[in-house]
């Protein structure tokens, strides 16, 4: 007398499966739609409490971008010993022009340098009163685009200190260290504040769903006493959170698109201001697939949450 | 069918409810079960049914041992009994048709065999005209049909009602006692509460009375 003997009718139970949960689906999003208000207003908390951590982190992805430009202006700088002579300072640009990672040398010969120097007001009198050219072959190095991290930095610079005519090598990058330093510090406290915020969504679904089961409970009792199993229970709810999520999401992406529109004309023309063609670069297809699959994930585990424990809690 | 062997149950306050009940109903029979108000008739049916858990003695219904069965079955073990309680608590949001529709809903019937099955088991309960009607639309001698509507829609083994006739008028109750033995014709096994002796006095069938959580008077072989 069983409807169907769902292992011997594997497509029948599958059909009947998904015939379930659209039905689930659909009864939900009509509970849902039953309070557009309370809904609305439920997603657009959960969308601004995902979208500040969003934003921030699509912030400072492009710092980071903007960084890597800015390091590509890194260089290099060589002193060779005082005792070397012009032809070894040319063999050595030579060289170094063929060493993998640098891209462009510039030799600057002590008499070069001195002339610099003299260039620039107030040093003239000084130096003109020195018995003898002082400076040493300089030779500048800018690293090939590949040789940005600052360990390839490092790495480059040890092994230019090992050639026996350099004196000195000097790496111009102090103040990029900093910047990196500090763009680790802020993805830190992004993750931190993104995990906060996201407990935050999670328990705002968690009550809906909460409320929501207290509102059903005449009829959760009714569907227990029928033979209502634990997940068809379950079910209309764990949708009802999903849709909370989904919309929640698509709420905070909308709005980190936005900011970002809003946010790219002053960008540019900041960075027109500095000659470079930097431009603020938007949430991505990656990071919005990411933002909305963890705004749903969070509306069902919140959703589960709410209901297991009212599942619990009921006697029948 | 349905067996009870040595059951007792405490409730946790402390009160004894039942106290050693045993009896056996075997498929196909129709038992009354009578007793004063506070007996431990509705605690007898809530046992049978895995609403109250049980903590001492044995049941068996319908092929489910209820003492070792883990609770996850007990959904299973009541889509194979009819179940009415003393209140009729029907979904006040949903249609007479809706309300009678669900068990077939949870068991996943297809929506064919739901309308036909529902419309047949409305127009047995003479509701048949009342369909669209929502539960406050209905007196509630029909809303206590509609329950045992419900009840019976999945064609269970085994029909356990709690005071079904309660809110209804002699002949009513009559009438009702009439379809249970109809259900009863077609092999249904029935445990009927009643505390209406002018009632059950019209019908002979099997009689369990229930005294302060004593069954007495219940001859394990019905005479
Ligand atoms: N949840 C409970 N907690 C504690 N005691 C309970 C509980 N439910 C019922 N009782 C007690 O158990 C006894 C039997 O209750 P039960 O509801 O089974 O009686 P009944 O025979 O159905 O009575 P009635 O004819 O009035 O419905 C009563 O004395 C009641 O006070
Ligand atoms: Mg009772």
């Amino acid at each position: 007398m069983r409807p169907y003997n769902l292992l011997n009718k594997p497509k029948q139970f599958f059909a009947l499966y998904t015939a379930r949960h659209f039905q689930a689906g659909f009864n939900s999003l009509g509970q849902l739609s039953r309070t557009p208000m309370n809904t609305f207003m439920t997603c657009v908390v959960i969308g601004i409490a995902l979208a500040l951590p969003m934003t921030l982190l699509v912030l400072l992805k492009n710092v980071e971008t903007l960084s890597q430009h800015l390091r590509q202006g890194t260089q290099i700088t060589l002193y060779l010993k005082s005792t070397t002579t012009d032809a070894q300072a040319t063999d050595l640009v030579y060289f170094l022009k063929k060493m993998p990672g640098v891209s462009s040398v510039q030799a600057i010969s002590p008499a070069q340098g001195l002339h610099e120097l003299q260039q620039q007001a107030g040093v003239d009198t000084a130096v003109a009163n020195l018995p003898s050219n002082p400076l040493p072959w300089a030779i500048v190095i800018l690293p090939s685009a590949l040789f940005h991290s600052t360990q390839d930095l490092t790495t480059l610079s040890h092994t230019l200190q090992q050639i026996t005519l350099v004196d000195s090598v000097q790496l111009d990058a102090l103040w990029i260290e900093r910047l990196f330093a500090l763009i680790t510090f802020a993805h830190r406290a992004i993750y931190g504040l993104a995990l906060f915020l996201g407990i935050a969504v999670l328990l705002i679904v968690n009550n809906c769903i909460r409320s929501a089961t207290q509102q059903s409970r005449k009829e959760i009792d009714v569907i227990k006493l029928i033979g209502g199993t634990h997940s068809f229970i379950r079910r209309p709810f764990l949708y009802a959170g999903m849709i909370y999520g989904l919309l929640g999401g698509i709420i905070a992406w909308q709005l980190v698109d936005l900011l970002l529109v809003w946010l790219r004309e002053p960008t540019s023309q900041l960075a027109n201001l500095y000659n470079s063609a930097f431009t603020l670069s938007g949430i991505g297809f990656l990071d919005s697939c990411a933002l909305l699959i963890l705004s749903v994930a969070l509306g069902l585990l919140g959703a589960w949450l709410a209901v297991h424990s009212s599942l619990k809690s009921h006697k029948l | 069918m349905i067996e009870l062997k040595q059951v007792s149950k405490r409730y946790p306050n402390g009160h004894l409810a039942l106290d050693d009940v045993n009896f056996k109903l075997p498929a196909g029979d129709f038992a009354i079960l009578t007793g004063p108000s506070g007996a431990g008739k509705s605690t007898l049916l809530k046992l049978i049914a895995g609403i109250e858990p049980l903590h001492q003695g044995q049941i068996t219904v319908a092929d489910f041992a209820l003492h070792k069965m883990p609770e996850k079955q007990i959904p299973y073990l009541r889509r194979q009994i009819g179940i009415i309680l003393q209140s009729p608590n029907l979904l006040s949001d949903k249609t007479v048709f809706d309300n009678v529709a669900l068990p077939l809903v949870v068991a996943g019937y297809s929506y064919k065999e739901i309308c036909s099955r529902v419309r047949a088991v409305l127009a047995k309960v003479s509701l048949a005209k009342k369909e669209n009607c929502y539960p406050v639309e209905l007196s509630s001698g029909e809303q206590q049909r509609v329950s045992i509507a419900r009840a019976v829609v999945n064609k269970p083994a085994v029909l356990i009602a709690d005071e079904p006739t309660g809110n209804l008028d002699g002949k009513l109750a009559r009438e009702t006692m009439q379809l249970f033995e109809q259900f009863n014709q077609l092999g249904m096994t029935l445990l009927i509460v009643s505390h209406d002796l002018n009632l059950i006095n019209q019908f002979k069938h099997r009689r369990l009375l229930l005294e302060e959580g004593k069954l007495i008077d219940a001859p394990l072989q019905p005479a």
